[in-house]
């Protein structure tokens, strides 16, 4: 007994390293649900005023471009107007219809800056400010004039934590505009520029350039909206292609947002909830 | 005594602020982004026991993980890095030992010692991070390629700072 304690006093530094060591891997694979919205609650707390206040220093540096972007937008939004007979697929209302909503008037857009970013990880995360006290919730969807960024996760009185496309949790249904050949987009933590579309079967016939939408089937982003176009592809494991999708949304510049909320979407996780039971 | 006990606490609590503030937002193409935080394994007094070098590791990586919101990396990472610094430390030590009242800085042994030292325990700490993060053997380049590059622009302004910060 004495040898056994004696040998643990001589060894405890490589003793108390593996278990420190353990722990903080136990805390790597066990990574639950619950622990994530808790470091999410807490360290949302401990960093958003001073993100905020960062972040208006940050803004400055890409005025130029998010100036151009406005600029773009607006060119875009007036042809929209002029141009009575085209098909708006994608509409920016800036009141919220709680009365009557037709299906083309299900989702309502917010507008929210971004306090903090990142690219560089594996697992990234952006902060938003705009949360509750503006009716946001988990699981909206995220844009930008561009494309689409990614869907909140969390959310405090003024402020969201967004689950970026350049999130190794991340997947989004989408397809190929035009043929409407649906697959899943994740990313593989490569490139922040590029993400990979899969389950797109190799009879059909794709393109370099060709545009990659939301296919619209989850709940969470409206239909059509632009993700990216292929940048390459080539035949995979099985009948599928692996397609790699280079981005409209540049997220190392990226400054505002918008936040969708969908109406129906309560209606639709409830309807599709009753049929997975059965 | 106690003034390098609470110099250190402040250290502490300032690196990580530092991270988070100004570091964690320099991320350029992608693959670069600087760990400063781990300055503080690399400046603990010589004299510093294990349990204490262990524990305020553990710590520190756990602060750095909860507000960068990734779950344990950085805890893992920094825990193995703390682990590896005495091995590191005997193997550079000069022929009689460390002076009593001297600090692992420039100031006290120079731009080499102080660069090999800390470059080596860097290395170990971001190869350790990236292979956890990444985690799948057939990116082993692109854990390599990170682990190069951001330990030459950590080490780089880990050195500097032996200049601009800690002078002596």
């Amino acid at each position: 007994m004495r040898t056994l304690f004696r040998l643990i006093v001589k060894n405890y530094f490589v003793l108390l390293f593996l278990l420190l060591e353990g722990i903080s891997l136990a805390l790597v694979f066990q990574y639950n649900p619950f622990h994530k919205s808790f470091f999410l609650t807490f360290s949302r707390n401990m960093t958003n005023g001073m993100n905020t206040r960062i972040s208006t220093i940050r803004d400055y540096f890409f005025l130029q471009e998010e100036n151009e972007r406005l600029n773009n937008e607006n060119v875009y939004l007036r042809n929209k107007l002029s141009d009575s007979t085209s098909i708006v697929y994608l509409s920016y209302p800036n009141y919220e219809d709680t009365i009557g909503f037709s299906n083309n008037n299900r989702f309502s857009f917010k507008p929210g800056e971004i306090v903090k970013n990142s690219i560089s990880r594996q697992y990234n995360y952006i902060t938003i400010k705009i949360g509750e006290a503006d009716s946001i919730a988990a699981n909206m969807a995220v844009i930008s004039s561009e494309g689409i960024v990614g869907m909140v996760m969390e959310t405090s009185k003024n402020f969201s934590t967004v689950q970026p496309l350049i999130n190794r949790n991340s997947k989004v249904g989408a397809k190929i505009r035009g043929n409407d050949y649906f697959g899943i987009l994740f990313w593989d933590g490569r490139n922040p520029e590029i993400v990979q579309l899969s389950e797109i079967p190799v009879h059909v016939e794709i393109q370099v350039g060709d545009t990659i939408v939301t296919s619209g089937y989850s709940s969470i982003y409206p239909k059509d909206l632009p993700i990216g176009v292929i940048k390459e592809f080539q035949k995979g494991q099985g009948n599928f292609y692996t397609i790699d999708v280079r981005l409209f949304v540049n997220f190392r510049t990226i400054n505002h947002v918008m936040v969708i909320n969908n109406f129906l979407q309560k209606e639709q996780k409830e309807l599709e909830r009753e049929i997975s039971y059965d | 005594m106690i003034r390098i006990y609470l110099r250190n606490i402040i250290r502490f609590f300032i690196l990580i602020f530092v991270q988070i503030i100004i570091f964690d937002n320099i991320q350029l193409g992608g693959n670069i982004s600087p760990y400063i935080y781990v300055l503080f394994i690399i400046l603990m007094p010589f004299e510093i026991q294990g349990w204490g070098l262990l524990l305020s590791a553990f710590f520190l990586g756990l602060g750095i993980d909860i507000l960068l919101l990734s779950p344990g990396f950085h805890t893992a990472a920094t825990v193995l890095m703390a682990f590896l610094r005495p091995f590191v430390l005997q193997s550079f030590a000069p022929r009689d030992g460390y002076d009593l009242g001297s600090f692992p800085r420039v100031y006290y042994y120079g731009l080499g010692w102080f660069a090999k030292y800390s470059i080596i325990l860097i290395f170990f700490h971001h190869l350790f991070l990236f292979s956890l993060e990444i985690f799948r053997f057939s990116d082993i380049f692109l854990i390599l390629w990170k682990t190069v590059l951001n330990t030459l622009i950590s080490g780089l302004l880990i050195i500097l700072s032996q200049y601009f910060v800690f002078k002596k």
